[in-house]
Parts: structure tokens; sequence; C-alpha cells
């Protein structure tokens, strides 16, 4: 199990970043404060789908304190935005599609000035039909949202014949499955400060996942080029997905150039919740058939994944909901169809699993019905499915040949949590009502964006005229742990103390393109660049410090504080400072590297290469009373590669399955005609600490092929991939229904309590 | 927009007063303007959320000596309306009789919350996790309108009875019987007495902690040395619903045994009487069953016992 022990003593090291966060003096880019501040608000649309018939602002440019209102007329370049393709209003012009969206901003010199301003902003809106139905946004009748209909994007993957083969199957399993509007949550809302700079220059401090594609973003909008915007972006309070996509900077940018002044914009809770993105929800059609020994014979899905207003990363949610809809598993009949639909239900995007969740939670689902009618334990129908180490990925695609899913399976086999399977369902005699059952599910997760999106990686290491080894990477601190990952990276290479280090993220201006934050990529980018530039920086020192001391190179090596000597017998001693190496010469010690996060060879848009495995077996108890439903115990199987930083590695799983929990339990931000009804924190529930069970294993399955190149995987996502599959799964075993829709309701579970005794008093006469 | 240009935006008036009565009259003259502010804790999400729009006056509590303090009097546990949560729990003479408030406290939001709010508060909110509690205790208000003083039961302030609720109304104090009935019962006393009182209270949300409630029920009664069922008070709320009392379960179970068939009437009679709330959260069905469910469970456990 990964705790805390004597295998990781060396390793665990507490996050440098972390005494200021538990302490809460850490200063987030929404705390900055530059004098000469004003203060930004956007006005977001009254209305989720209506033409503008006229906008009216004069009344809030003559307000007391107020120094610029814009609307689409103020923006000098494209007036849209999104990461893949660019189709959210900057301001709306003629029409509104969602409730957030922007139709003008206004900077002034107080917060409530501003908002003051909003108020006296003057629209007219001609209602368009709501459109807040996926299914319906795709009949012939239904109003269109864009110029290329309320279609975003459509997958469609086949393998073999399955309408035949389900002719030949024993057993066939039909179900439809719904997922939740989950919301991020992240403690620290949208915000930043945007400064002018000399030469129509523009340092934006803000966060996002990849600071250079805010960059290039904003550069279009605002018509300037990009060297001419610094994004400095870290430390972030939390993103999970949500801040990777421009949100609040488009605002603050045009603000600051207009005026000529800094401006602050911070989105309150409920403006985050209005404007911000959310996961997809999704409906998931499955038909599943095995024949007569329980194997897998034919599967098909319909994925249906409710969008949004805007596309955003829409496209690439649903590719990756479409690879992972028939799981881990040989089928040799496959037929998915996914397609993704424009709504004016808020939008949705890039959130932690990226449409894995959706389609685990379904395909899982499936696993354990067909396991029961062929009469099989649940888990041992899996093993005599699950796919084997060199097969193809799921889309067909060649991948880099893995034995984790046997390993995490084992693991889950093995574990306490699911031996406590066989024992009663009933906790106590004394209250017959409430019920407990054990649950498991697994999953193959993805890692890096899939073949046919750019994802470019790369680094740099350097030794400062100051004598730091400095490692610099665009990757964004969201508290995942990154800055503790790359000391860790940097100490076992260098052997050298943490005081040696200087680590750069964060900041465009310092540091080289190596891509985004996301897709559990920053960990194997990190390796395979330390790997390509740890070597040529060392002999570089090496090379240096032996010709400077007259040492041969082959006895010296890097260590704490500088360059050591270890003579062949005898005491190993420091020949020289890193500084003194660093002030040998005149130019900085500095290497580059860039590469291309690793792809399948076989041109599959969208498939992955690397992947990660994850299993999971929890026990729950459901009181029959009320439908509640308590986690008890889980224990996590990741097979990942080394864990880099056990500390972090236990926060990321730990962490992805407590909001998983939330996914699987309570959280849904409810939408009525298009407007959202948990605005806030006290109605969109979040798990607390005390949800959150104390009964937690994580066993980390670190062995890796041998020769693999790639090193340690990110594992940002797959502790949040299985839970909710494993938890429904555990609800079936305590009460016998069969979980269709998440968050769970309630409702399913109870019965009325006269009738709850009878049943329980007659289970107990059988046993 | 019909918005007067020159409002620029306006921060609301505080007044302190020091004396009940004045707060009365503060409010008498500012009307619909004005609000007493106890906590502020619920008042401020009513503001954010757009529920209430913030008054131009606000009335603070705080000062007024009235409303302050816990004493044991005349066979009552008497309650300043100011007091805060965090007190009342802490509080000698309310851990001996107002065990079901504590436990009902105990679970009202979280500990910083219940650090500001009070437990007047609670109850002028008409949907506080207090509510049913100190009705199935049988508590009364001791309500201030101007210079009169007079008191009422909570079950008649909380759902309106004639007279009984006015909009200036000040809660002054909280009157909980220092008797037997509000004395708090472990299992273990159940158990080990004849004739004896018991209590339960419990409440459903959507998470284990800080959590508005889904279900919220609350009972008291006397089981005597034979069996049979005295003097039992049971309530429920949640929701926006008003909390109320379940007068016709009451009537069933007094002078009744307990039986796994009296349950069953028990239950009927709760699910089809309570008038629960509807909201996305949870439909009205759902929390007749669960207050039906819990309250009958409970008695099930004592006839076990």
């Amino acid at each position: 199990m990964l705790t805390r022990g004597e295998r990781t003593a060396h390793k665990w090291r507490g996050r440098p970043d972390g005494p200021a966060k538990v302490s809460g003096s850490l200063t987030y880019l929404t705390d900055l404060s530059v004098p000469g501040m004003l203060y930004g608000k956007v006005l977001r649309s009254a209305v989720p789908h209506a033409f503008i018939l006229d906008i009216r602002t004069a009344k809030a440019e003559r307000a007391p304190g107020v120094r610029a209102v814009l609307t689409h007329k103020d923006v000098p370049g494209l007036n849209r935005f999104g990461i893949v393709n660019p189709d959210q209003p900057v301001f709306c012009e003629d029409r509104v599609r969602y409730i957030g969206d922007a139709i003008a901003a206004v900077a002034a010199d107080t917060k409530e000035a501003a908002e003051y301003a909003l108020s006296l902003i003057e629209v007219d809106y001609e209602p368009i039909p709501l459109v807040d139905d996926p299914e319906k946004a795709l009949q012939p009748d239904a109003p269109l949202l864009h110029p290329g209909g309320n279609v975003l994007h459509r997958t469609s993957y086949r393998k073999g014949d399955p309408d035949e083969a389900f002719g030949s199957c024993v057993h066939v399993v039909e179900e439809t499955y719904w997922t939740p509007r989950q919301m991020h949550a992240y403690m620290e809302t949208e915000g930043g400060v945007f400064v002018p700079e000399e030469e129509g220059g523009l340092t934006v401090y803000a966060a996002t996942q990849h600071g250079f594609k805010d960059r290039m973003q904003l550069a279009r909008i605002l018509a300037v080029s990009e060297e001419s915007i610094r994004v400095v972006s870290s430390p972030i309070g939390g993103s999970f997905g949500g801040k990777d996509e421009l949100n609040v900077q488009p605002y603050g940018a045009l603000l600051a150039l207009k005026t000529g002044n800094p401006v602050k914009l911070h989105n309150s809770r409920r403006e985050s919740v209005r404007a911000g993105l959310k996961r997809h929800p999704m409906k998931l059609v499955m038909k599943t058939g095995i024949d007569a020994e329980g194997r897998l014979v034919a599967h098909r899905a319909e994925i249906i994944a409710d969008t949004g207003a805007y596309s955003t990363l829409g496209a690439p949610v649903l590719n990756f909901a479409t690879e992972h809809a028939m799981g881990p598993y040989r089928i040799p009949h496959i037929a998915v169809e996914g397609v993704s639909v424009f709504t004016n239900n808020g939008v949705s995007g890039e959130f932690r699993g990226f449409g894995g969740n959706q389609a685990i939670f379904a395909v899982e689902s499936q696993m354990n019905r067909l396991a029961e009618l062929a009469g099989m334990d649940p888990w041992q129908f899996r093993r005599l499915n699950l796919r084997e180490a060199a097969d193809p990925g799921p889309l067909g695609q060649r991948i880099l040949p893995t034995d984790c899913l046997p390993a995490v399976w084992r693991s889950v086999a093995d574990s306490e949590v699911w031996s406590r399977r066989r024992s009663s369902r009933l906790r106590d005699a004394s209250e017959p009502w409430v019920k407990r059952g054990v649950g498991a599910a697994l999953a193959m997760h993805g890692s890096g964006l899939g073949y046919g999106i750019p994802d470019p990686g790369g680094g740099r290491l350097s030794l400062t005229r100051e004598g730091k080894l400095e490692a610099a990477f665009s990757f964004e601190e969201f508290g995942q742990g990154v800055i503790a990952t790359l000391e860790l990276m940097l100490m076992e290479r260098f052997r050298c103390s943490a005081d040696d280090l200087s680590i750069v993220i964060g900041d465009t201006a310092k540091v080289p393109h190596s891509g985004s934050s996301t897709a559990s990529r920053s960990t194997t980018i990190a390796h395979m660049a330390l790997s390509k530039l740890h070597p040529q920086l060392s002999a570089r020192m090496i090379g240096l410090a032996a010709k400077a001391t007259g040492k041969p190179a082959p006895l010296l090596s890097t260590g704490p504080g500088g360059i050591w000597l270890q003579p062949e017998n005898g005491k190993a001693e420091r020949l020289i400072t890193y500084k003194e190496v660093a002030l040998l010469q005149e130019e900085e010690l500095a290497y580059e590297t860039e590469f291309h996060f690793p792809v399948s060879p076989d041109p599959v848009i969208g498939g992955h290469y690397l992947y990660t495995c994850a299993a999971v077996a929890v026990e729950v108890e459901v009181n029959t009373l009320t439908g509640a439903i308590k986690l008890l115990g889980k224990h996590h199987a990741v097979a990942a590669g080394p864990a880099v930083n056990p500390m972090g590695y236990i926060g990321q799983i730990e962490g992805g399955s407590v909001m998983a929990q939330g996914f699987t339990l309570s959280e849904d931000a409810l939408l009525q005609d298009g407007h959202y009804k948990t605005e806030n924190l006290d109605t969109y529930i979040i798990p607390t600490i005390r949800d959150v069970t104390e009964d937690v294993t994580l066993h980390a399955i670190e062995e890796l092929p041998q020769d693999d190149p790639y090193g340690p995987r990110g594992i940002g996502e797959v502790g949040s991939v299985a839970l909710a599959p494993a938890i429904a799964l555990a609800v079936h075993d305590a009460v016998g229904s069969w979980i269709t829709r998440l968050p769970i309701r309630r409702e399913e579970l109870m019965g009325a309590f006269p009738g709850i005794l009878k049943r329980s008093c007659k289970g107990a006469d059988d046993s | 927009m019909a918005m007067e240009m020159t409002n620029a935006p306006k921060y609301p008036e505080v007044w302190q007063p020091a004396a009940a009565e004045e707060a009365w009259l503060l409010k008498r003259k500012w009307g619909e303007a004005a609000c007493y502010v106890s906590g502020g804790t619920l008042l401020r999400t009513q503001w954010e959320n757009g529920v209430k729009p913030p008054p131009l006056h606000i009335i603070s509590l705080e000062s007024v000596h009235e409303l302050q303090g816990v004493q044991l009097t005349e066979g009552h546990v008497s309650v300043g309306a100011a007091v805060t949560l965090n007190e009342c729990r802490s509080n000698g003479a309310l851990q001996r009789y107002g065990g079901l408030l504590i436990e009902a406290i105990e679970q009202i939001a979280a500990p910083s919350i219940r650090y500001l709010a009070t437990i007047g508060g609670n109850i002028s909110s008409l949907v506080g996790d207090s509510i049913p509690a100190l009705m199935a205790m049988d508590a009364k208000l001791l309500i201030v309108r101007g210079p009169a003083r007079h008191t009422v039961p909570i079950r008649d302030w909380v759902q309106g009875a004639e007279g009984a609720r006015e909009p200036d109304d000040i809660i002054g104090r909280v009157l909980i019987p220092a008797s037997a009935s509000a004395s708090p019962l472990t299992e273990h006393d159940i158990h080990a007495q004849h004739d004896e009182w018991f209590q339960f209270y419990e409440k459903v949300g959507r998470r284990e902690a800080f959590t508005p409630s889904l279900v919220t029920i609350a009972g008291v009664g006397r089981l005597s040395e034979d069996g049979v069922m005295q003097e039992i008070r049971l309530s429920a709320g949640g929701g926006a619903a008003l909390p109320d009392r379940l007068p016709e379960a009451e009537k069933a179970l007094s002078g009744s045994r307990l039986s796994e068939a009296m349950l069953s009437l028990i239950h009927q009679t709760i699910n089809s009487q309570y008038r629960a709330a509807e909201d996305l959260f949870a439909g009205s069905e759902y929390r007749k069953e669960a207050s039906a469910n819990l309250i009958t469970s409970r008695l099930w456990k004592l006839m076990k016992s």
C-alpha cells in the first residue's frame, strides 16, 4: 500500500506551497492589488436564448466612478474564443445562447460602482424558443443555435458485426444511463488582475491550465502580437479542467487596454456558476451480449452529450467518452455512436476524467448485470473478459503494451474491502433497515490529448548565475503538487538538496512551451524532458568542474550544494559549489528540448497510446428508511508507473475519489428553463470531510514494462474514473436496486418501514 | 428599467438599541424597510441569493439585554433569543433539560456559523432545525410586542395561529419546560427504568454535515411500566415546509401499546397527515415517507428495547 513508510520515506516531502495554502497566507492571483487598480464587472445575459435587439450603455457610462463600458463594438480583433473552435462570443452582438453569455463589461473605481453601472445597461431581447434538451435539439423543428446546426460533433467506431452477433448471444442486457452536470467547484473562483504595460503590452495575472494558449487566444481577440502579452497563471486555487478555457481574461484585458489602468475582475460564486464550464451530462444507451461461457460477444453504445451553448472542448470530450465506452475488454463486435449537441444549458467542457467517467459508469454497470445473468461472480466475469497486454487499444489503434489491467484486477480481488462481500448484508439486528454492500469497477484511462491533437512537450534545465539548478516548464500549480513532483524528480537525478533548486512554472515570460497541465500529461512530459536534459547539464557541469579543479571527471558527480569528488577509497568531498561552477564561464548553462507527447502510430483521431489502469472496491451502507448512502471503505488500485511524489500521488487519488463521490451521490448543477437553480454551494452539495471515509487503502502498482521510455504516468484523473460504478454496484449488492442515474436518487432505495420490517424478518428467518 | 440615475448604491443604516421595546419601535417606524438582525447568518445568504432585498435599516438585536443569557426559572429553562447556538450547546441548564435541542443544534450548519447564529434567529426563520425539537419539547416563546409581553406555544407561533405572530414581533426568549420530559435519556436509561420518558431527534440532509434539511423529525413521550404510550408529542419538518406537530399520530399512540400493527397505522397516519415540502432536491412523497419511516423505526426500537 502507498503510505508514509520506510519505502517512501526518502520521497515523503511536504509540498513547498503547502504551509501557505493551509494557513491561508498564500497570495493567489485573485488576491493581488496594484496601485490605481479599477474593478471590472461583466453583464451576463438575462435570458438563456434570445436575439438582442438593442444594447444601450449611455446611462452606465455617465454613472459615477465608471471609466469604461465595453460591448462587442469595442473588440479590436476576433470577437470569439474557444480552445478548439472559437465560436463563443467575447461579447454577444445580436444573439445570446446561454445565461452566462457576456453582453457588456464595465470598469469603475469600485466594485460597487461597477455593479451599479451594470444595472444601468439596457438590453432589449427577443426571446427564441429554448433548446434545453439535447434530444429535442436534434429534432428537425428545433431552433438552431449555430449556423452549422445543433450537432457539435459525431463519433462512430465499429468493429465486426454487432447487429448480427447479438443474435448469437445467450444473454443480452440493454439499459439507459444518465450522468449529472457536475461543477468543478474550485475554491478560488475565476478572476485576476490585468496590467497594461509600456508600448501597448499587457500582463495577465489570471489562472489557466495553459498560459501559452491563453496568450494566443487573447492576442487574437486584442489584435496584438502574442509576444506583447505575458500570462502569469500560478498559483491557482483549483481548476480540475474548469479554468483551461478562457473565462474572465478577455474582459480584463480589454478593459485594461481601454482605460490604461490595471483592472481586477473576480467572479462571485454566483457568476462562476452561471458562466463557468460544467461536466457534460450524458445519456448512454448500451446493449451488451455474452455467450454461454460468459464471454463478451457484442456491444453497442449510443452516447448523447449535452455540450451546452458553445464548442470549447466538447468534441474531444466526446472522443474520449467514445474511446472508453467499450471498457478494457475483449469484445469481437462493437458499435459506438456518439453525438455532442448544442443546447441552451450553460456550457459543458473539460473536467477531470474528460468524458471517461460517464462512459465507465455505464459500461461497468453493464458488466455486473451480465455477470448476474451468467450466474458468475462479477469480478471473475471481468477477468474472463479483460483485454490482453498486446491487444490493440479500444479504437483498434496500436498502444504501448501494458499489463496494468490484471495487476489492478488482482489488487481488488485480494483487497480487504472486497473480502467483506461475503458477510451478511445486515449491519446490526437492532437496525434491520441498514443494509451493507460491496462493489467494484475498473478502467483503463488514456493519457495525453490523443492522436491528431497537437500535444507539444518540452522543458528547460539550466544552472543559473546564482548557482541554482533550474527547471522551467509551462505547467501550472493548481493543487496537484507539480512543484513538489518536479523537485523530487530533480533531487533524484542530481542527488542535490531542495535548496539547490529553482522551479519555474506558470509564466509565459519565463518558461518554454511544454504544453498544458491537462490530460494526466505533465508527469510524463517532465520525465521525458529531464531524462534528456539532465545528462546534458550534468556532464557539462562536471566537465567544467574537472577542468577547474584538475580532478578526473569520472570521479566527479553532482550532489548537495555542488560537484563532489568520490575517490576510489576515501571519503566523498564537495569540490566546488554550483555557484562557482556557474561563474566558471560567461553565459548561463541552459538546455532545452521539444518533443511531442507519445502517440499511437495508427491515425485514429483522439486515440491514446499510453494508458493507466485503475480499479476500486467500495463498501457502502444504505439506510432504507431514507435512501441515504454512506461510504464505509474504499480500496483504490492504480497502475501508473513509479510514484514520483508519494504524498502528491495519495492526494490526487483521494481527491479524485472524493470528487467522484460527489458526482455519484449529490452533485448536479440543476437547470430549469435554462437558468441555474443551484447557484451557490448551499444548494449545490459537494462532499465535506464528514462524508469522507477514513477507511481508504491505495495500492500503487509501480512496475512498468522493461525499458519503458515514458516513465511515471500522470494520476490526476484515474482516481476519479471508476468510483461511481463501484458505488452503484455496492448499492445494488446492498439493496438489489440497479442504478441507472447519477447522482443516485434516494427515492429509489427507500421502502415503507412496515414493509422493510417484514422483509428483513423474513430474510433473517431464511438465513 | 425604470431606475433613478442618481441613486448610487447605498449601505444600510445600522441601529443598535439596548431595549427590546426600542427595537420594536424602530421596526414600527421603518416598517418593511427595516429588518431585525441577530447573528445574520441566514439573512446574509438570503440577501446574497436575492431571496430578500437587503434592508435600508438593520436593527441589531445584539445589545438588547432582555434577549441575553440562559436562566433556570419557575420550571423553565429560559433561553434568550440572542444566545448563540454554540452557547446553547455548552450551557449547563440546557445540557440537563434541553437534550433534544442540543442534539438538533449539533446538526445545524457548521461550527463557524453556530458561533454567530442565534436560537432566536433559527426559530424566526420558521424552518430552522431547532423547531421540530422545540415542538416536541413543548417549548413556548416569550414574544415582545411593544411594551407587552406574552407567551405562545412555539407551534402556534410557527404555524401562524390567530394573533400569535405579527410582523414586528420580536422573539424575546425561548421557554423550555424543566421537567422530566425534557431531561435527556440515554438508551441505557430506557432499559434501566420502568415508567420513563423517551425522546428522539433525527435530521436527514443531502450530506453528512452542513446541509439543509430534507427531513427532520423529533418525538418525546412517556412509556408506562405496562407499555402504554402517554403524553406523546411528535413533530416533523424539512425543506421550506413549516415544521408541525403530528396530532393524529399522537392521538393514535396515546394510551396505546406499541405493536407492529400499531406502527403500521402510525406510519400510514403520518404519511397521510404530514404536509411536506416539495422542491428540486426532494419530492413531498419522499419527505412524507422518510418522516413516517424515521418516526416509526424509532418507536419500533423503543418497543424492542
